[in-house]
């Protein structure tokens, strides 16, 4: 009987996953819009030319095949993060370079586009972790674990989960914001100051030296997954770990661009031996998208009435 | 015969397929490279460039910051960087270099400054004598670019700040300036002691052009 149900259930499972299962080729180019028009550049004259390339794609899908499309998106994309190289997150790069993968595999014959997608996603991957490992090992106050202790006590996108892993309240860190405030402006107001003390406790410290070689090993283990040649024990390996990485990382620092870019990257370097790893990649996506919600914020002002 | 060229055939595919593999990681690693080498040469914050240094160092943009002054007869004033030179001051922020500085010391140099609760001062009074009636903008106008005064009385809502007045004006509606002077910082964390420190970086100073010094209304 028990055989029975559990083999009910799996094939209830099979059938749901495989209602879940979708061609990427057709899924990755519409998703990649979703992602460029909520993250289109604040420039007027690149942001307007992008929407409308955008709307020619929903409307013409086959035009979304086409290299030419992809050329043109890679060009407005580079476009503005060449004049733009000040204030563009490296996430925008990773744009361009997918925008130009999409490109150089739709000018490919159609059997092998999967092919190409996959094996340009890989190496963007491995390449963007690895060079993310490298520059992390080789900043000395990154290191000694000085980055994060500085990242918890003084940037708001880590505050609440600050707040909640070391006791340090939120006015304290909100006035270690204001002290570092000071710092750069207190000029103005006649007052340039020289140096400022953060409030702190002796548990940030810890906290922080787990967050720095935490990031390290999984970024690291990261680029060698995937610049390792493909076999299958290597691709489910590599899955599980840029999931994890997707589902740990987003929720303390929500950088919904880096997050959803490398989700599709994920998404397409998935061969087809590994088509029920698509579907957890999609997961992914939302769950990045629901990390962007105040949530904390609610709850915190919800529990003060 | 055949043979051969199917299989020159099938070279020739597999080249164009790892050609069109590698045009993205190709341009990845160049601008990384490019980044790499703009770290090294011109104090470029790993955070930005393309070189995927973000989250790695506490030296990011916003860790360096300028700050700028007005030197006149009476003293050293700070000076707010007018959001027409955002770009400017952001690109200094994440890549400062002296040459940049100094440009930027000259462009404050150019630009002709105003204290802003002495402006704001001067239209109040206008429009108290026509007793809040009629206000046009022609009557402000005249009354912001009237010769700046020495003293004026504090107004309530009103911030003690400078700001740029336009090309334009009357050289007398100016404050009278001799310099500016921009210094460049950054911010260092000492992690024993929870201490964030200022680190000067350098100085650049740029004598305001001789029209300014002018208090005579232009012709």
């Amino acid at each position: 009987m028990t055989a029975v149900v559990s083999r009910l259930a799996r094939l209830r499972l099979s059938s749901w996953l495989a209602r879940l299962d979708f061609e990427p080729l057709a899924a990755l180019p519409l998703l990649t819009l979703v992602l460029l028009l909520t993250a289109t550049p604040d420039q007027w004259y690149l942001r307007g030319p992008l929407i409308a390339l955008a709307a020619v794609g929903v409307v013409n899908r086959d035009w979304l095949a086409k290299p030419v499309f992809w050329y043109l998106a890679a060009t407005l994309l580079g476009t503005a993060v060449y004049l733009n190289w000040e204030a563009s997150d490296n996430h925008k790069y990773l744009f361009v370079y997918w925008a130009l993968a999409l490109c150089g595999a739709f000018s490919l014959p159609r059997g092998e586009q999967a092919a190409a997608l996959a094996a340009s996603s890989r190496w963007l991957i491995g390449l963007c972790m690895l060079l993310a490992t490298l520059w992390k090992l080789a900043m000395p106050d990154y290191r000694d674990a000085s980055f994060f202790e500085f990242t918890l006590l003084s940037d708001q996108r880590f505050a609440h989960f600050t707040a909640a892993v070391t006791g340090l309240p939120l006015t304290a860190l909100a006035e270690n914001r204001a002290l570092e405030s000071l710092l750069r402006e207190g000029h103005l107001v006649g007052a340039a100051v020289e140096s400022v003390r953060l409030q702190s406790a002796p548990i940030v410290a810890r906290i922080a030296w787990l967050m720095t070689w935490w990031t390290v090993a999984i970024e690291g283990a990261l680029a060698a997954a995937f610049l390792a040649p493909d076999r299958p024990r290597t691709a489910r390996l590599r899955n599980a770990l840029l999931l994890v990485f997707g589902a740990t990382t987003y929720g303390l620092a929500p950088v919904r661009g880096f997050g959803w870019m490398l989700m599709l990257l994920g998404m397409a370097q998935c061969e087809e031996r590994d088509r029920a790893w698509r579907p957890l990649y999609v997961a992914a996506i939302v769950l990045i998208q629901l990390y962007t919600l105040p949530v904390a914020t609610v709850v915190q002002r919800w529990s003060q009435g | 015969m055949n043979e051969h060229a199917s299989e020159s055939d099938n070279s020739a595919d597999r080249r164009l397929f790892w050609r069109r593999v590698a045009i993205a990681p190709v341009c990845l690693l160049l601008v990384a490279g490019w980044h790499l080498l703009r770290v090294w040469t011109v104090h470029q914050t790993p955070w930005k460039g393309g070189g995927f240094g973000m989250f790695s160092t506490v030296d990011s943009e916003s860790a360096r910051f300028l700050r700028c002054y007005l030197v006149t007869a009476e003293g050293r004033w700070p000076l707010p960087a007018p959001p027409a030179l955002d770009k400017t001051v952001a690109e200094l922020r994440a890549a400062p270099t002296a040459a940049g500085v100094q440009a930027l010391a000259v462009r404050l140099a150019g630009q002709p400054w105003r204290w802003r609760d002495a402006r704001e001062g001067q239209e109040v009074r206008a429009i108290h004598e026509r007793g809040g009636r009629d206000v046009s903008a022609a009557m402000l106008r005249e009354a912001r670019h009237a010769p700046a005064e020495a003293a004026f009385e504090p107004l309530v809502g009103s911030q003690h700040v400078l700001e740029p007045l336009p090309l334009d004006a009357p050289a007398a509606a100016s404050l009278p300036a001799l310099r500016v002077e921009v210094e460049c910082w950054q911010c260092r964390f000492d992690r024993g002691a929870a201490r964030l420190a200022a680190r000067h970086l350098f100085t650049a100073t740029a004598a305001v052009p001789p029209r300014r010094h002018s208090a005579e209304p232009s012709p």
